[in-house]
């Protein structure tokens, strides 16, 4: 019984402790953060970027490069050369008021890309035993309440075995062939054990698309998921800008500071006020509230980590525009 | 103890019931594509290739596998989802669609000016959207072995202890078939800008599906007859331009639908070109979602009711009427008002009176709700 006691005094006590650790606001925000290496970003060196499809044709190669292009063409840094060959699109919009005019490219970078897949697939014969049971479950007492095991089965059926990996070495050079960044290599597998196996192009699909986002996170800035705190403040503040009501947010904390008249303004509001403004991309704005932030109470370290974030996020969007 | 536990389920019950009160009004409200489209006047669809179309055989004969693969007979269908695809996004989205290719045969002299679809003119092309299709169908069958075993014992009591009189079992041995027929569909699609004499890559997007077939699916029976009335425009043709116009090949498609039981023999063609249609369309068409709002008991009476019944017109003309009335303008009648032009379509009008609404109660959560959902296209 002192157990039993002892036991729910400490859930008790856990469950205090993550009711007041979940008191603190904290709200999620992405934001972009440079490549793992500085040295290997190429947002600064590269403007056009034209992806060699080595097998054309061949549909693991096609399917790589669609997902390459895919991940490239969804971040704001480099223009992507189009799949489909653009003089024979010209050639058919000539008829649509279409003058092609050769658009001046500065720096073009050739991404090769050499991709290995293996595909292991072993159809095994697979026996497995099933008891089955029967309980009288009339009998009300527990302990009289047993399952008397009456019959077993042995299953005899085909399974598939399958180890799916992709291997890709990735080269990135310029029109002169010199190398811009060093050749990166990067694999990964896929296991399963099922009756039933996904589909080869959709495994395919799956690997390419995980191996091409890793590939962009390791050249080119990206997006990422940050929860950030929210200080105190005033609190109808704090829940527009939790529901995602920024303008207004930042409207009434506008007004709020005003009212100050002279007196010295809540760092918190401040905070937020930086902070409504940076959810809605305004990332100068939210610099400035932030610095203002700073000067109220200097060793704040929540107002120190946004300045930070705003910096670094301030250099890659600079870049993409 | 029994009571404690009663008194706990109806507690339950009435924190539930409280919650699941709360009026709420659902609507259905629709959303553009991605912001893009927006400049886009005419998209053309220039190809569609089929990249694969592969048939793969898997027989499982009790553990034993046996594998076969062999290429699916696919002649017409890339013209298949290229009208499937001209038909579905004419009819939804904002802009023009037109064929590339059919266009530029037919009308390959004068193309300033012509008005294809419900007067419309195309001055040019402003996109281009290409497309790429795997189709990889997969048919499993086969059949297990499963062994029963049934026992049978017996006992009886003999003092204190149960002896067993008979402990025996039979072993029965069963066959179970069992067959699955899956398509997979692999596409992947470039958007191409085209603007002051460059194209551009706008984006690039890749779907995957997988489509079950269920029983009574034919795989052989593959192919598609498109071309007879399609291919009418190219030649032989006397009409006038306006006549070609007026009876253009896309103007006749129909949405396809399929009915029938799902184990039902259907064509696997219409089945892929209507799956990659419906793939396609959230991109480049506005589609609709649900949006829940709460209504604001607080508010009028009368307005409440209506709003609960989902009587949005009619609320909304009570509304205005008590509105115009300056002690009634209350946060609470303007939020619900609010409410009532978002459900009817207008949200830029909804944001103005959630905002009024707001500046009236600064804590109005109902109004900070739906701004935020609004703002975030969270809806």
């Amino acid at each position: 019984m002192n157990h039993r006691l002892l036991y729910i005094k400490i859930i008790a006590a856990l469950l205090m402790m993550l009711y007041f650790s979940g008191c603190t606001n904290k709200v999620p925000i992405r934001t972009w953060v440079p490549p793992q290496s500085a040295v290997d970003n190429i947002a600064a060196k590269v403007d056009y970027l034209i992806i060699v499809n080595p097998h054309k044709g061949e549909l693991l190669y096609d399917i790589f490069e669609n997902a390459l292009r895919e991940r490239f063409t969804v971040l704001p840094f480099l223009e992507v050369e189009s799949s489909f060959d653009t003089a024979e699109i010209a050639q058919q919009l000539k008829n649509y008021n279409y003058i092609p005019r050769l658009p001046k490219k500065d720096r073009i970078a050739y991404l090769n890309f050499e991709l290995k897949e293996n595909h292991q697939l072993q159809r095994l014969q697979n026996s497995r035993v099933v008891n089955l049971h029967r309980c009288n479950n009339l009998i009300k007492s527990k302990k009289q309440q047993r399952c008397r095991i009456y019959a077993k089965e042995t299953i005899k059926q085909g399974v598939q075995n399958l180890l799916y990996s992709q291997q890709v070495l990735f080269k990135l050079s310029d029109v002169n062939g010199n190398t811009i960044i060093a050749p990166q290599q990067i694999e990964r597998n896929y296991k399963i054990r099922n009756k039933l196996i996904p589909d080869e192009n959709l495994l395919r699909k799956k690997l390419s698309d995980l191996i091409a986002r890793e590939y962009s996170k390791l050249v080119l800035p990206f997006r990422k998921n940050l929860e950030v705190e929210l200080l105190g403040g005033d609190g109808i503040a704090i829940q527009m800008i939790e529901k995602g009501a920024y303008s207004q947010a930042f409207k009434r904390l506008e007004k709020l500071q005003s009212q100050q008249n002279g007196a010295k303004k809540s760092v918190e509001n401040q905070y937020l006020q930086g902070l409504s403004l940076e959810f809605q991309s305004d990332l100068a704005g939210a610099l400035s509230y932030y610095r203002e932030a700073l000067l109220i109470e200097s060793a704040n370290e929540v107002v120190q980590d946004a300045v930070n974030r705003i910096k670094a996020a301030i250099t890659v969007k600079t870049k993409s525009t | 103890m029994k009571a404690l536990k009663t008194i706990k389920i109806i507690n339950l019950l009435l924190i539930f019931g409280l919650i699941s009160c709360t009026n709420k009004l659902q609507f259905s409200t629709s959303v553009s594509p991605s912001g893009e489209l927006a400049s886009i006047r005419t998209l053309a669809i220039a190809d569609v290739r089929l990249l694969q179309s592969d048939e793969q055989n898997l027989s499982d004969q009790r553990g034993e596998w046996k594998v076969s693969r062999h290429k699916l007979q696919t002649a017409g269908l890339e013209k298949l989802i290229k009208r499937s695809l001209i038909s579905n996004l004419s009819r939804f989205a904002d802009y023009n669609i037109v064929d590339l290719e059919v266009f530029s045969v037919i009308f390959s002299d004068k193309l300033n000016s012509i008005k294809p679809v419900s007067g419309l003119s195309i001055g040019g092309i402003d996109a281009v959207l290409n497309l790429n299709v795997a189709v990889n169908v997969t048919t499993q069958n086969g059949q297990y072995d499963s062994v029963k075993s049934f026992g049978r014992r017996t006992s009886r009591k003999s003092g204190k202890k149960w002896l067993t009189t008979e402990d025996s079992s039979i072993e029965r041995k069963i066959t179970e078939p069992y067959q699955t027929r899956t398509a997979s569909l692999v596409l992947t699609g470039e958007l191409l800008k085209v603007s002051a004499g460059k194209i551009i890559l706008l984006s690039t997007f890749s779907e995957t599906a997988v489509i079950s077939m269920g029983r009574g699916f034919e795989p052989n029976n593959f192919s598609q007859t498109v071309d007879s009335k399609f291919m009418s425009f190219f030649s032989g043709d006397d009409r006038s331009k306006e006549e070609k116009i007026s009876a253009l090949p896309f103007l006749d498609l129909k949405h396809l639908t399929f009915s029938g039981a799902p184990n039902a023999s259907v064509n696997l063609s219409q089945r892929l070109a209507l799956q990659i249609s419906n793939m396609i369309l959230p991109r480049f068409a506005r589609y609709t979602v649900l949006a829940t709002r709460t209504i604001d008991g607080a508010g009028n009476e009368a307005a409440v009711e209506l709003l609960t019944q989902a009587k949005v017109l009619e609320a909304k003309e009570k509304l205005e009427a008590i509105l115009s009335n300056p002690d009634q303008k209350t946060a609470e009648n303007i939020y619900n008002l609010g409410i009532c032009y978002e459900a009817l379509g207008e949200p830029r009008i909804a944001i103005q009176l959630y905002e009024e609404a707001l500046a009236l109660d600064q804590s109005n959560s109902n109004a900070i709700e739906a701004l935020g959902a609004l703002q975030e296209k969270r809806i």
